[in-house]
């Protein structure tokens, strides 16, 4: 008996934090899914901001993650990394949402599907009109580029870019293989250097 | 390092590892000996930065709250014993308390009843007893009486 409580101290001390926390909130630990929710909170939505690309459907989206989670403890079993877990989820539902947004895109333009565009900010005293709007522009060229990759290739650049997930969490949460994933981010970030470009060139002229 | 790894190196840390990373050293020498993979370092390094323009979006304040009520709402569809604990536990805790006293209060209870059970007893043989000394009272009086009617001649004397 007591061997096999040292085993089980051993498995849960190599668990990651995260994964301890999800396998307190299965046990009924409300505590710990609010530690859960304040770490994952802001990449969860910034994430499904830059795949959907309007904070309100990513926040309504976001909500349904943390609900998933919340409704899959008690089947939870540590067998991945706590955030390919969360971000398999998260994907899962940006794809869907994006896919049944896909009727109303062809409809409207991209100008009138970025709801949430740059917000000018007139107490804003370090930068003068013209600079903000430069900035605006720029920001919006960013954003087309990454709504024009095809969503495999948005989900893997935004998960590698922004949330820093290696490739193998990325393969994970997209349910492919490493190779895949690496092939994914090849080609967006080859479609990327190509589109950015004059941006970069830009910023470059700027700097001098 | 050979340009295949170069690239992957260069395609994985987004634009080259930073200074003191592994493989950096390595990266920069090659970078050195090969001009068409330190273009397409130089053009990745560029893409990378420019992607640094689109900033985190703060989740509006009210993001919380709002999750908290449909975690409630879906907790309390849940059965009881699925919910956090933190939810029934007060629920749980006076329920156990008012076990505990209604066991308490039978265990104390026992004695009393075999000191009422024994009380019980005694009051009874003493109403047998008061009620035994009645109906001999009661006999007495009737003989006496019936003596009276018995005889009337008693009664002119």
């Amino acid at each position: 008996m007591p061997d096999r409580v040292d085993q089980r101290v051993g498995v849960t001390a190599a668990l990651e934090q995260d994964a301890q926390l999800m396998l307190r909130v299965k046990d009924g630990d409300a505590y710990s899914f609010e530690l859960l929710l304040d770490k994952y909170r802001r990449p969860v939505v910034n994430y499904l901001h830059r795949m959907v690309q309007n904070q309100g459907i990513a926040e309504e989206l976001a909500q349904e993650v943390f609900l998933r989670v919340y409704r899959a403890r008690t089947n939870y079993e540590p067998t991945a990394k706590f955030t390919t877990w969360l971000f398999r989820i998260t994907t899962h539902l940006a794809l869907n949402s994006l896919r049944d947004r896909k009727g109303e895109k062809r409809q409207h333009s991209l100008d009138v599907e970025y709801e949430d565009r740059y917000v000018f900010e007139p107490t804003d005293t370090r930068r003068n009109r013209e600079q903000e709007m430069v900035a605006a522009a720029r920001l919006d060229v960013v954003r087309r580029a990454i709504a024009a990759l095809p969503e495999k290739q948005r989900a893997a650049v935004l998960m590698h870019k922004y949330e820093e997930l290696d490739y193998s969490q990325i393969a994970g949460a997209l349910s492919c293989s490493v190779s895949a994933v690496k092939s994914l981010l090849f080609r967006a970030y080859e479609t990327l250097r190509e589109r950015l470009a004059h941006l970069a060139e830009d910023q470059k002229q700027r700097a001098r | 390092m050979t340009r295949e790894e170069a690239v992957e190196l260069i395609l994985k840390t987004g634009g080259g590892p930073p200074e003191g990373a592994p493989g950096r050293r390595e990266l920069m020498a090659f970078l050195e000996t090969c001009p068409e993979t330190r273009a397409l370092y130089e053009r990745q390094r560029a893409a990378w930065d420019t992607l640094e323009l689109w900033e985190p979006v703060e989740p509006s304040s009210h993001f919380d709250r709002r999750l908290r009520e449909r975690v409630d709402e879906l907790a309390n569809r849940e059965p009881w014993y699925l919910r956090p604990f933190s939810t029934w536990r007060p629920t749980f805790a006076a329920g156990l308390a008012a076990l505990l006293i209604a066991a308490v209060g039978v265990v104390q209870q026992q004695p009393d009843a075999a000191a009422g059970r024994e009380l019980a007893v005694v009051e009874d043989d003493e109403l047998y007893l008061e009620q035994l000394n009645r109906a001999l009272d009661d006999i007495e009086m009737l003989a006496d009486f019936d003596a009276i009617v018995d005889d009337p001649a008693q009664d002119e004397s």
